[in-house]
């Protein structure tokens, strides 16, 4: 008869493999949301961001966002959205389809778009001083969808999750691209 | 002699304007070769061309700008020039085709890179409505004189005219719904899109954005988007019209990347050696355009005419 911790050992890996794409995503999902529920609780607790001409007020509030998120969220460290499971769905997307048809065109784009590269650190601000590079169209239309207050942005060939209003780190993927 | 810092800027423009004259031979293969690229040196003075745009009574009138928020001189220069043909062709608002704001996004920044060069035209009215390029910070779209009202696209009907502003950056799925129900509710003669990624560019910097061109065009095609407007490469290009629509890249407003167009057969005209901005009167079925460099040269023009279906 097999040692019960040694079962519960050789059952690690398998666990590990066990969620399904649907559960991998989902989880994601569910994470994702979660994300966007504590930005917009914090986002309601601050005099709301709407459009105007003080461009000092806007920074005011951005700045404000960013104190926020952070207080709530000093403790995070990456591979919270971007579960193992998760990130091996994520993997396995992106290099679906940058083996497809609309591979080169994917590649020609990315080239194009001004690729940058810097140390990625949860909570950092995303540099302002560097060019976004734009996310392929195709490659979008692949990944699970992003409630509005995250986006994604490709930083070298890692998959990087943003916080659009406040700009932040939220969660990062090394070498999410093929 | 005392001499202000804008004139001696333009005596410094005259200045290299004859420099690049005693250049001009270089362009000459390509000139011959092909009648699309204009080589056109500055001219030494900067002077109000003559205007080529009909005037027609109750048309609608803009400019169109990209790439321009370095608060550096050419931008002033450019600025001037357009309030000057302001003067002459009061146009109603302006298109903005992205890098709106280059390098810090402070307060003193928009002042010294949008607010003191376009200040003679917002004194006179003139409306700016903005789309994001890969410079700008996103939350230009809470800057109420960028008129995006809080969003990162959006659209806007003007007489027999509808402007669709995109995200280029973030082409997602919502994105693409969203210009696609919009388009296909318009009822506008004239469908505009205006967004920062060219689809189409001989610019040898970047190039076009292929990907974009693939997910979009179709659905700009679907929907009878007659006129393109881009940005990002730092020239002014016109290109043949491609799927039935006419595409403009114009990213030389306040950047120039000098010398950087390489002509193939998709180009209608090409400018590479100053800065520009176009101005545009739609009246009916005609889009008359005019482009004018930073000295004062028509660099293109033209009408552009819908034919209808019988």
């Amino acid at each position: 008869m097999r040692n019960p911790i040694a079962s519960l050992f050789f059952a690690l890996p398998i666990l590990a493999q066990t969620p399904s794409t649907g559960d991998a995503l989902a989880t994601f999902d569910k994470f994702a949301l979660n994300y966007a529920n504590l930005h917009k609780q914090i986002e309601r607790s601050l005099s709301p961001m709407k459009p105007g001409t003080d461009r000092a007020k806007i920074a005011s509030q951005h700045d404000a966002l960013v104190v926020g998120l952070l207080a709530a969220r000093k403790s995070a460290v990456a591979g919270e959205i971007f579960t193992p499971a998760v990130s091996t769905e994520i993997r396995r997307i992106l290099k679906e389809a940058m083996s497809g048809a609309a591979a080169t065109r994917i590649t020609k784009s990315l080239k194009r778009s001004e690729p940058s590269q810097f140390k990625l650190r949860i909570n950092d601000e995303f540099p302002p001083a560097l060019p976004l590079q734009t996310m392929p169209s195709t490659i979008l239309s692949k990944l699970p969808k992003l409630p509005p207050e995250l986006d994604y942005r490709i930083v070298g060939r890692s998959l990087v999750l943003r916080d659009t209003k406040a700009n932040l780190i939220v969660d990062f993927l090394l070498e999410a691209l093929p | 002699m005392k001499m202000s810092r804008r004139t001696l800027s333009w005596l410094l423009v005259a200045i290299f304007a004859g420099s690049l004259a005693a250049l001009e031979h270089r362009f000459e293969w390509i000139d011959s070769a092909s009648p699309l690229l204009q080589s056109a040196a500055p001219n030494v003075a900067p002077a109000t061309p003559k205007l080529e745009l009909p005037l027609k009574d109750k048309s609608l009138r803009f400019a169109v700008i990209g790439d321009n928020g370095t608060g550096e001189l050419p931008q002033y220069q450019m600025a001037d020039m357009m309030a000057a043909m302001h003067a002459k062709f009061p146009f109603e608002f302006v298109l903005m085709l992205g890098d709106n704001i280059y390098g810090s996004k402070s307060a003193a920044a928009f002042k010294r890179k949008f607010e003191t060069p376009y200040k003679a035209l917002l004194d006179g009215g003139v409306k700016f409505y903005a789309s994001l390029g890969n410079h700008d910070d996103p939350n230009e779209i809470f800057y109420k004189p960028f008129n995006m009202g809080g969003k990162r696209y959006y659209n806007f009907k003007i007489a027999n005219a509808e402007f669709f502003a995109l995200d280029s950056t973030y082409m997602d799925p919502t994105q693409l719904q969203w210009i696609e129900s919009k388009l296909q509710e318009s009822t506008a003669t004239w469908k505009i899109c205006y967004f920062h990624h060219p689809l189409y560019s001989d610019g040898k910097f970047h190039g076009p954005d292929v990907d974009l061109r693939a997910r979009l065009e179709p659905v700009m095609g679907k929907y009878g988007v007659k006129v393109v407007l881009n940005g990002h490469e730092h020239v002014y290009e016109r290109i043949k019209p491609q799927q039935n629509i006419f595409y403009w890249v114009l990213g030389n407003s306040g950047e120039l990347r000098r010398n950087n167009l390489k002509p193939t057969a998709i180009m209608a005209k090409g400018f590479d050696t100053d800065l520009s901005f176009m101005m545009v009167e739609i009246s009916d079925n005609e889009f008359s355009f005019q482009a004018i460099s930073r000295t004062g040269q028509t660099i293109d023009s033209g009408v552009l005419s819908l034919t209808e279906k019988k």
